[in-house]
Order: structure tokens, then sequence, then C-alpha cells
């Protein structure tokens, strides 16, 4: 029997799971596929200001736990070697592959430049046969940005891998071994110099502990910044993978590759859910507590047909924007809750997470995967009955 | 074989590349396209007779570690997928010895089980294995699994099960690693299921066909899994559970016979297979057991991908981590890659090798004395990269839990 069962391995849920684990509670996450979260940019961005003007946004019931779990989100992912930068009450800004300046709030440590008027000399550095970087696009937006006032001179230089063509998770790895690893700093190192800031596409090692991008600091002598973009995103990628191997640390018990399919009660409690395994065997798992974390519609959380949208486990409520099919307004459909995150008030132990939650759409309040790191802790606490939290909300 | 390859499951792939982004082998070797290209995306081209394409390059290079389906947002079938297209194209090749060989573990284990020590003295031997590399293009340097001197159903043959009446019954399916590579684990679970009164029944099975998938030798799984079906159907008959110790058999009779296989009645065993540590997490008597003596030492635990796939989650962890006194460090590492007999070929060698780089650093970093995980061939892998000795969940849990008897 667990005190929380998880559903989704999205970052809701993963932080769900970590309020948990915190506790040393007995914690299992059921996962079918990986969603939207290992698909980002691995940049978190939360927007208080944008949050507060959509109405009846989620963000109100999370607003005193947004500060706790957003450090308790940094201390997961450096247990694994992956340092994120930021706090939730500032904008940290960024750069894209396209050479344009985007807001987040955390950023890995990799992506981050702090004083960007400092450097005179900019190298955008691509690689032969990989087509999602162009650093002549790179470096025509960035002259145009004004971010680099004191910039004197850039330059594109393009590193030969020696393959014909390049899968991005293959580089992001091949550059961490040996050989390759040592002919990319060969190639850079008549680059090097003073006030030089380098610039690579998101593909300085595939591993959350891999610290490429430092160690070709620290040999070249220079500052050099990971841009996010391109497909598939290695940032999300070691985000993904930070998260689940910190929890596995932790103590937290996964279950992969099974759907969960229904439930489950016992007045007004779920008492189990049911999951559909690989080969289409059916079992149930107990709990005391769960949370729904599966995402929108990519993750399947939400299912859309030209009839209708719904949540297809617990067939909670779901909210249908108005004029749905203009301007992205369907991006805020979801599943409404009460103030304690439950969706359903015949089931008090079920609470709802992430971007599967109404009201909440990640285009206009530019609040996606910030939104989801506190709703997911904050279901995470309230599940397992935290009687502060429950004051406090 | 697979039935519902249309356009339509096809269509679920939304070509997002996560599929991609988690194949072990992709990531270590540019020459594979990786699951989406050869799989979905070649797939689409040529089910129109017209757009038809030759074979897609390096679709050989595909371990069926089914990472991609795990993986998948959307429920595509891609491991399977690409098993079809590649036993295809490996039929028309024609098939070398070595896929033949390595296709059922049983016609080599059956002879080497009697001459152990010698086989596995001349596996070690490097002018040998260079011999193989060269007329049969087996790899040189990764390590063969020991060969055990009396295989499980011997011992098993000859061991007299103590179990009080009224008892119950399993069926065991010991998979050819167990029987022929390490009877230990076999061992292990019988004395275990002895204590909890259970008398396990062992039928006469050939190989679960997984080999023989990985060698892209389709009928010859297809052969297997009716033979293996129709052994089990009188005990699933009577509702009697059947168990697995290793992860890959388990996977292919739950998911490959009814899946790629395409054996519709195979569905209708599915609910009585279960993951041995699974079967005895599930069992109410077991908490009595686990207030044995406590095992020491500090151990890292593998998961095997076929395990994750069969999407029972890790029971022997959790078994273990009732008993251990320091929590077992999960290595979370991804894919050995080893994948059964795809390492030991000589071409797939430095992808082995390759992937198990992330392994050894999980390793090096932990610093375990003893490392465990439930697949026979992981295990093989492990001891690759570490040197360190590699456990099945059920060897330690049986050490302690049937010591007093």
């Amino acid at each position: 029997m667990y005190d929380l069962v998880v559903i989704g391995a999205g970052m809701s849920g993963l932080m769900a799971a970590g309020a948990g684990a915190r506790r040393q509670k007995k914690v299992l996450v059921v996962a079918k596929g990986q969603g939207a979260l290992s698909l980002s940019s691995g940049c978190i961005d939360f927007n208080p200001g944008l949050l507060e003007r959509e109405e009846g946004s989620p963000y109100f019931k999370v607003r005193e736990v947004v500060e706790e779990s957003f450090n308790f989100f940094k201390y997961l992912v450096k247990r694994c070697g992956l340092n994120y930068v930021g706090s939730p009450s500032e904008q940290t800004r960024i750069f894209t592959t396209l050479g344009t300046v985007k807001n987040s709030c955390l950023v890995p440590e990799s992506m981050f430049l702090e004083n960007p008027d400092s450097y005179e000399r900019i190298i955008a550095v691509g690689f032969k046969g990989y087509f999602d970087f162009s650093p002549k696009m790179f470096l025509y937006y960035a002259k145009k940005s004004g971010i680099f006032p004191g910039l004197k001179e850039t330059e594109e230089v393009y590193f030969e891998p020696g393959v014909r063509t390049v899968n991005t998770t293959w580089l992001a790895q091949a550059l961490t071994r040996g050989e390759l690893k040592e002919k990319l700093i060969a190639f850079l190192k008549p680059y090097a110099r003073p006030k030089t800031l380098m610039v690579f596409p998101a593909v300085l090692g595939d591993l959350p502990e891999d610290r490429l991008f430092k160690e070709v600091e620290e040999v070249l002598g220079v500052k050099v910044v990971e841009l996010p973009g391109g497909f598939p995103s290695v940032p999300g990628q070691r985000l993904h993978k930070a998260l689940v191997s910190s929890l596995k640390e932790m103590g937290v018990n996964f279950l992969f590759n099974a759907e969960v399919i229904g439930y489950k009660k016992n007045l007004r409690q779920v008492t189990s859910i049911k999951i559909k395994e690989s080969g289409g065997r059916v079992r149930e798992i107990s709990g005391k507590a769960f949370v729904l974390a599966t995402g929108s519609f990519w993750g399947k959380g939400l299912r859309a047909n030209t009839e209708e949208i719904c949540e297809p486990i617990f067939q909670s409520k779901v909210y249908l924007p108005r004029n749905f099919a203009e301007d992205f307004n369907f991006l805020a459909s979801g599943i409404y809750t009460d103030e304690y995150l439950r969706p359903i008030k015949e089931l008090e132990n079920l609470y709802g997470a992430g971007s599967i939650l109404a009201n909440s759409n990640y285009l206009k309040n530019n609040s996606g995967l910030g939104l989801a790191l506190a709703t997911g802790y904050k279901a995470g606490l309230l599940a397992l009955g935290d009687g502060e939290v429950r004051r406090n909300a | 074989m697979l039935k519902d390859i249309s356009l339509e499951t096809l269509n679920h792939c939304a070509k997002c590349s996560t599929c991609t982004a988690n194949c072990p082998v992709a990531k270590v070797n540019p020459d594979f396209p990786g699951p989406k290209a050869v799989g979905p995306d070649w797939l689409r081209l040529s089910l129109n007779a017209e757009t038809k394409v030759d074979y897609p390059e390096g679709i050989e290079y595909c371990s069926n570690c089914k990472n991609c389906e795990i993986a998948c947002p959307s429920g595509v079938p891609v491991a399977s997928l690409n098993q079809l297209t590649r036993a295809e194209k490996l039929k028309k090749k024609g098939f070398r010895l070595r896929e033949k060989l390595f296709a059922n573990p049983r016609l080599l284990g059956r002879i080497a089980v009697n001459f152990a020590g010698l086989v596995n003295f001349f596996t070690k031997i490097k002018i040998f294995r260079l011999i193989g590399k060269t007329l049969f293009g087996i790899s040189e340097n990764i390590s063969f699994p020991a060969y055990a001197h009396k295989s499980f159903s011997r011992w098993f043959g000859s061991y007299r099960q103590k179990v009080n009446k009224p008892k119950n019954k399993v069926v065991y399916f010991p998979g050819c690693f167990t029987e022929y590579n390490k009877p230990e684990v076999g061992e292990a679970l019988v004395k275990i299921l002895n204590r909890l009164n259970y008398e396990v029944i062992v039928p006469e099975f050939k190989c679960c066909g997984q080999p023989a998938i990985g060698n892209g030798r389709l009928d010859t799984a297809q052969e297997f899994a009716h033979f293996n079906l129709s052994q089990l159907k009188k005990y699933v008959k009577d509702g009697t559970p059947v168990l697995f110790s290793c992860p890959s058999c388990l996977l292919t009779f739950k998911e490959e016979y009814g899946g790629l296989l395409g054996i519709e009645e195979a569905r209708e065993f599915v609910p009585y297979f279960y993951e041995a540590g699974e079967f005895l997490r599930g069992l109410q008597e077991i908490d009595k057991l686990l207030e044995c003596e406590p095992i020491e030492g500090k151990y890292a635990y593998h998961e095997p991908c076929h395990l994750k796939a069969s999407g029972v989650g890790t029971p022997g962890l959790e078994l273990l981590n009732e008993v251990a006194v320091n929590k077992i460090v999960p290595l979370d590492a991804g894919c050995c890659g080893l994948s059964g007999s795809y390492g030991l070929k000589a071409e797939k060698e430095p992808i082995t090798e390759a992937i198990g780089q992330n392994l050894k650093k999980a390793i090096d970093r932990h610093a375990p004395e003893a490392l465990v995980t439930e697949c026979g061939m992981c295990g093989v892998q492990l001891n690759n990269v570490s040197g360190l000795p590699v456990y099945h969940p059920l060897e330690l849990l049986a050490e302690k839990i049937t010591k007093e008897s």
C-alpha cells in the first residue's frame, strides 16, 4: 500500500512525488510514455505578473508554496549535477538558437549569461551536418538585439564531427567522449581570446551531470553559452532524467509503460487505480492518496474528439474556453478543481496538478513548466495531508 | 504476425522524436537513423506499393530494447514495427550461421552444460575469440556468459520440495539463462516458494523466443511460442499462476506472443503471467519471511529495459529494500547495451561497449560492493564493465529467507 500514487511523470507528477519523498513517504509514480517535459527547452518559464491577470488561474491556489517548491526543484536536479539559475520573483534573459531573446525564470546554468555587455567577440559554433542551428542566423539577430553594446567582432565557425548526418542525441553524447571532445577543443583554441563569448546549440553533453560547457570554459578561458531550440531537445531530456534519477535515489518507485484506465472507490475515497500493462494485463494498485498529473492534450491527460473534451480516468469535469478555436484559447481547457486542487467533490483524496488544470494557457501566461512545478508540489503536500499547507490555502 | 500495421497505427506517430532521443543505439551509433526513421517513417512510405522504397539502411542496428516504445507518448509499437522490417530484411539477405545459433540458446546450452569447464575456458582464450570473429562474425572482447556445471532442470529433477498441506501451486518458466547459465536463480525461487507453501511445477519448455526475434527468425519464435503456450494451457485453465525470473522471457510471453507474433490466444494467458518478485510481493505471507536477518553491504540496482517494458515496475528492488540495511542504490543508467546476443556480434561490439559506458560511470560514482539485476545478460554486461559480482534479487532474498530451514 503506497502513501501516495502519482499518475504521470511530467514536471507536476515528479514534483508531487518529490514532495512525498521529502517526507519519507512510500511513493509510486505510474507513467505511460514521456510527455511534454522532455520535449521542453529545459527552461522553467514562470511569470506571476501574467498569471495574476488570468481569471481563475491555478496560480492563486499555490502562491504560498512557489518559493519553497522552486528551491526544492533546484535541490532535486542539483543532486544529479544539473544546476539551475534564477528565482520565481525575477525573469532571466536567455538567447535562443535564432538569436532572439527569451525571458524565462529558472534556466540551466549552461544557458545563463550574466553580463552580455562585457563581451567584445562572439564565436557562434555550428556543426557540419547538423541543421538545427545556423550560426549565421544567430549572429544576424543577436547583433540586431542590442544586448551586446560592446560587440566589436563576430565569427561563425563550423566543427566537423566526421559523420554524414548528425543526430542530435548522438552529437550530444559523442562530444563528451575522449577523442571528439579533444578535437572540438583543439578546433576552438585559435578563437579563444579575452572577452569572448562562444555560443553553441544545446548539445554539450547528453546527461544531466555532463558539464562540457564548463570544461570548455576552463580550458579555453572564454564564456560558453548553450542555446535552447532544436528537436529532440537535449536540455529537456537532461531535465527529465535528472528529476527521475534524483527521485529514484530518494526511494520513489516508478512503474513505466503502464496506462491508468480507471479507479475504484469506497465512500468518498479513491482506494485503487486500475492499470493496463504491456500485453493488456489489467491490475489494481492501491494507495492512500492520488495525484492526477497526466498533462494536457500532448500528455493525453485530456482527450478531444469532434464532440467534446474529456479527462479519461476519473471523468472529471472539463472546462471549455469560449471562442475555443480562436487565438489558441483551447489551451486553457482543463479540469476544474476546488481550492485544495481536488477535481471531484466526491473523491476527497484525489488531487490534480500541472497542465491538466483549467484556466492556464501557457502561451498567454508564459508560465507552463513553472506552474506545473508549483501545482505539482502543492498537490503532493495536500495529498499527504500536510495540515499547515491546508490552513494556508 | 503483427496484424494492426495500418496507416492508422502509424498515424498515431506525431514525429516528435521522443523515441529517437531515448534510443540507446542511436545515441552512440551515427549509422543508426533511430527508431522513428526506420520504423513509422519508412513504413508510411512502403505501405503504398507505388512509393515503396528499399529496406531502411541501418535497421540491423536495432536491439529491440523497447526504450522507444516505453518513451512513445502516443502508444505506437515502434520496436515491434522495427522487428518486422528487420526480420524481413535479414531473411531476404539470408541468415548467417551465428544468427541461427543465437536464435536458440538451447542448442548450444544443452551441449555446453555438459562440458561447462571446457567451454568457459575456451571462450576466454583470445585466439579462439579471434577465430570466432573471423569465421563467424562473433565479437572478440565481450565476455560470453559462463555455463553452469549442472542445468536447472537436472537440479530440479532431483530436488525434493518440502511443502505442507494444503499446498498451493505455481508454474515456473526458468528460461535459458537460468537453465544453463545461472541455475542458482531458479533454485532460490523454488526454495522461497516452498517456504510460502507453494509447490513449483516446471513443465518442459522451449526457449521463450526473444533471442529468435532478436536474430530476425520470427518463424522460429512463433514455433516456440506455440509449443510453450500448449504446455501452459492446462495450468492456466485451472488458474495456476505462471512465474518468470527473467524479464525478457516475461516480456516475450506477455507482449510479443500476442503482439509482434500475432498469436491471438496468447492474450488469454496474460493475466496469469507474473514476474517472480511481483508475485512474491503480492503474497501476504511474505511479510513474515521478510522479518529475517537483514541484508548487509552496499548494493546497486540495474533496471533491465525489458522489465521496464513489461510494466510491472521494480518489485525485486522494493522487496530487497524491505530487508536491506542500506537502501539499494538505483543506478538509473539506462540500457546496458548488451541486449542478449546483440553485443556478441562483432559489428555490434563497439555499440555495446559505448552504451555500457553510462553504466560504468554510474557504478564508479556509487562504488557499490556488488550489483543486483533481474536479467542474466544485463548481469554479464554489468560484470564486464565493473568486474563486480552480480546477483538476481531472488538470490539475495533466498539467502536470508531460507536460512533457518
